[in-house]
């Protein structure tokens, strides 16, 4: 390592605003960039492209004490940029309130990829971890020069490096100077290297305590800024009228009534109506007539499962061991089943928006809740034919959108700029709730055929799971294509498998029909009816059929299912959450359907229990609930949720992450399912798609299983996976009926209590 | 022709057209954002603002409903718990407090109309029990409350100490 003193090539004024700083930065950056680097991170100014391997990208210690740490990921709602800043704050050694987590800048965040997959702070997170620690070793080599001590002399805490009596605070090491400092970095397919080590995990003193949240505040203060809360000067306001189909094309527009405020654009099949003030657009929009084309190229909801079969797809073999067919026709005792799951929206509170401003010079500001920045910034220079660098995506906190911004998606966005470029003034583009409920991306609905054989002890010999997946990676954006400009990926995207084998059954085999989008081949568009990523993609709809049906086998062969499933699991972080969560939730141990289930009259009760590994943690949950067989009513009383995530970063915030997990999923189970006709969504608000009520949330008790010594692992999605076939299972046990049909409402479960 | 407003203890005099929700004069002429728009069809509660006779929507009614009518905004809930208190100033209100001890904000976008309704609850039932709670944002309103990040058990924690804070 060596450290630079760069003050003499600082201009002044950046000099004496920022009193100085440590930028650190690697061999890789070349010298005549760093004064720039320098001076532009100590200002908190856009910098040269940020590069992973330049630390000068990652990070800046400020004269006052202050440390910048800047990524590419950005905060949904999860807390996230909480647990990063304990990570770097632990590791430099500063204190928690010092450090402040800059997120989704393109003008200074590096490019992470994308916020999603509960992967933040598993990938991102030990990597700052990393990063800091190098960091640290700078800040320890500043002070050892300054009073000619070997570092192993010194001791730190809260940025104070210590000698004896004497101490100095990391914003004095820096004071007056803009030092840059050439550390070693790599990043390779085994990860990021650097020269330092990180500390032991005996000295953690932030790591694994419950820190406030440092967004929620600002939250509640009404300090934070929603991109919905954006405006800039000379803004107009758009609201876009879609497609009346999904494939419908613009036949004619006609007027806006005599004395509305607004005025009209149409861009080919774009059609939307501005305004100075938002309300004068919403009127104008929903009192103007436009005539689209007839297009019925969906087989609606009540015919879509025969058509996800009959659509010629590719068969993708996600696993295969031994002789599947051959030891099912051999097997004792055989069971078939299908399962489905419904189509499902991300159900955004906040209907989507953005603003966009398309300057005649070129260049171009995107204001997005955008899920990833650096990727909303390519998608925006290809529609639009410009170069990245012309392009600044600034993220702001959005409305929970649980995979419905992910990839480069944000569709209002996408539309913001089209108009924008035609109005020559920055454009906000507000969607309305029959918007998003219809044109979201959805979850997809999917099929699951499922076949097990085995021995009269539950032994089972032969499983397979044949699954029909339609895409869960439409990457498309609305905008370019009704505008008629090349899209950025014409690419039609098809579905697949999502997760681990979590059982050692022999002969097993595990296929995905890779379906393409419902529409797509009718369509003008380069999308069918979309589906793509939403809370736990995929493993949702596969662990819902795996793991009710596990439960069918155990009650098959009258075998408890906690005791079935410990039967064909060997790895031990697997079993201990299974039997933590049994554990606290006071699992009675017998086979499921209770004695004296039923469905005659009153209420009965029942218990269910579920397993999944994702994203590298480990879940297990149980469900007790109640069902009215009568009107057909199922009630959640207790989930309990037992949870092993490697190292725990922020015990709270992940304590609410799971109960986050329980009610949103338990809302999709029980109620929420996108329904459709030959030509479009029909459910277009919260009353024809209904979510969960506050008076149907369960007690929830969350079980966080300690392992400081390994790696963190995700906590966003994971608890999702376990609910479905816990509910499943738990109506079985107190009716005797199994629902392998999604959602549970009323109307499906009173139906098949007859 | 202004149309007279009490917004979080000031007149107000707006210009927006008298058909406009409430919502958009609050947000766009009065640049009081916290109330968010949800859904425009008085269907999820993110819009949810204090008037005289209790929480309203603000999504649909237009602004002309509200005439002469005093309105409190979340921005305007600690200066509502001070006049309360007959204090001069309050930093938060209790219920804004509690939001923050019981860490309750996941993304945060509803939590405007939450915190809105956990005061209107409050102040009519200073001790609610928790089927109460649960009613007065399932089924008291037009709607249900609508929290998709699932915050609900966090709610029910926080309302219960907010009653702990106001007694």
């Amino acid at each position: 390592m060596s450290i630079v003193d760069e003050s003499g090539k600082l201009s002044r004024r950046g000099l004496l605003k920022t009193g100085g700083a440590l930028v650190v930065m690697s061999a890789a950056v070349p010298v005549a960039l760093r004064p720039s680097i320098a001076e532009a991170a100590a200002a908190g100014m856009p910098f040269p492209t940020p590069n992973l391997t330049d630390l000068s990208t990652w990070l800046t210690v400020h004269a006052d004490g202050n440390v910048v740490w800047r990524t590419g990921h950005v905060e949904l709602g999860q807390g996230n940029g909480t647990a990063l800043a304990q990570m770097v704050a632990e590791e430099l050694d500063a204190a928690f309130d010092k450090v402040t987590v800059l997120m989704g800048d393109t003008a200074v965040t590096p490019d992470q990829g994308v916020t999603a997959a509960s992967s933040t702070i598993a990938r991102a997170g030990t990597q700052a971890r990393l990063i800091a620690a190098e960091a640290r070793a700078t800040l320890l080599d500043l002070a050892s020069k300054r009073w000619g001590v070997p570092v192993d002399q010194l001791t730190v805490a809260n940025g104070v490096v210590r000698h004896g009596k004497k101490k100095v605070t990391y914003g004095r090491l820096v004071h007056g100077k803009a030092l840059t400092a050439v550390t070693p970095i790599v990043i390779d397919g085994s990860g990021t290297h650097v020269g330092a080590t990180p500390k032991p995990v005996a000295e953690y003193k932030l790591v694994g305590r419950s820190v406030p949240r440092v967004d929620v505040e600002d939250k509640v203060r009404q300090r934070t800024t929603f991109v919905q809360d954006v405006t800039v000067p000379r803004m107009l306001h758009a609201r876009v009228i879609h497609p009346r189909g999904i494939g419908s094309t613009v036949v004619s527009v006609g007027e806006l009534p005599a004395g509305s405020k607004a005025r009209v654009i149409r861009l080919n099949n774009l059609v939307a109506v501005v305004a100075e003030q938002e309300w004068d657009a919403v009127k104008g929009a929903a009192a103007l007539p436009v005539t689209w084309s007839d297009w019925n190229g969906l087989p609606g909801t009540e015919d879509w499962p025969a058509a996800l079969r009959a659509i010629p797809a590719n068969v993708s073999t996600h696993a295969r061991k031994g002789d599947f067919e051959g030891a099912f026709a051999s097997a004792a005792v055989t069971l078939e089943a299908t399962y489905q799951t419904p189509f499902e929206n991300h159900g955004m509170i906040g209907p989507s928006c953005a603003v966009a401003d398309v300057r005649s010079d070129g260049s171009v500001t995107v204001w997005s809740a955008t899920q990833y920045p650096q990727g909303l910034r390519k998608g925006i220079a290809q529609m639009l034919n410009l170069a990245a660098e012309q392009v600044e995506v600034q993220w702001f906190d959005g409305s929970g959108s649980y995979g419905r911004l992910c990839a480069n998606y944000d569709d209002a966005a996408s539309e913001a700029v089209f108009l924008s470029q035609e109005l020559g003034r920055p454009v906000r583009v507000q969607w309305s709730r029959e918007d998003e409920h219809i044109w979201e991306p959805h979850g997809p609905g999917t099929l699951h055929d499922m076949a097990v054989g085995f021995d009269e002890l539950g032994n089972v010999t032969a499983w397979k799971h044949e699954a029909f997946m339609p895409p869960n990676n439409d990457g498309t954006m609305l905008g370019p294509i009704l505008a008629g400009v090349q899209a950025p990926s014409t690419r039609k995207p098809v579905g697949n498998w999502t997760g681990p084998d979590l059982y050692q059954f022999p002969n097993l085999l595990e296929l995905a029909h890779q379906i393409p989008e419902l529409g797509a081949d009718t369509s003008p568009y380069p999308f069918g009816i979309r589906t793509t990523f939403l809370r736990s993609p995929g493993q949702y709809q596969i662990t819902f059929a795996q793991e009710a049906f596990v439960d069918e086998i155990a009650a098959r062969t009258g075998q408890d299912p906690l005791e079935f499933r410990l039967k064909f699991l060997t790895d031990p972080r697997a079993i201990a959450v299974l039997r933590a969560a049994a554990e606290a939730a006071k699992w009675e141990s017998r086979p499921s359907p209770k004695e004296d289930a039923g469905t005659g009259n009153g209420t009965v009760t029942g218990q269910g229990i579920a397993f999944v590994l994702r994203d590298g943690t480990y879940a297990a949950g149980v469900v007790k609930l109640e069902v009215t067989p009568a009107t057909g009513q199922v009630l959640l009383k207790e989930v309990t949720v037992a949870q092993d995530q490697g190292q725990i970063i922020n015990p709270r915030a992940i304590e609410h992450q799971v109960s986050s997990c329980v009610i949103q999923t338990a809302s999709r189970v029980l109620h929420e399912e996108v329904k459709f006709d030959t030509s479009n969504v029909t459910t277009t608000d919260w009353k024809s798609y209904p979510m969960l009520r506050m008076d149907e949330t369960p007690t929830i008790n969350t079980i966080l299983v300690p392992h400081p010594e390994l790696p963190p692992t995700g906590v966003g999605e994971p608890a999702v996976n376990v609910i479905p076939s816990a509910i499943s299972s738990a109506v079985f046990d107190a009716t005797g009926v199994r629902l392998r049909t999604m959602p549970f409402t009323p109307e499906v479960v009173k139906a098949a209590m007859v | 022709m202004a149309i007279e407003l009490f917004v979080n203890g000031k007149k107000e005099k707006v210009t927006s057209s008298p058909d406009t929700p409430l919502i958009y004069v609050l947000r766009g002429e009065l640049g009081l954002t916290g109330t968010k728009f949800g859904c425009g069809l008085e269907q999820c509660g993110s819009c949810s603002v204090l008037a005289d006779a209790g929480a309203r929507r603000s999504c649909v009614k237009p602004v002309s409903d509200f005439e002469g009518q005093n309105i409190t905004t979340v921005e305007g809930l600690p200066a509502l718990w001070a006049k309360d208190q007959g204090l001069s100033k309050a930093d938060l209100h209790p219920v804004q407090q509690a939001w923050i001890e019981e860490q309750v904000p996941q993304c945060g976008y509803c939590q405007n109309g939450m915190m809105i309704t956990a005061a209107n609850l409050l102040a009519t039932n200073p001790n609610p029990s928790v089927d109460e709670i649960k009613t007065a944002f399932s089924t008291s309103g037009p709607s249900a409350h609508l929290c998709r990040c699932g915050t609900y058990d966090l709610i029910i924690k926080a309302v219960q100490r907010a009653a702990e804070l106001m007694a």
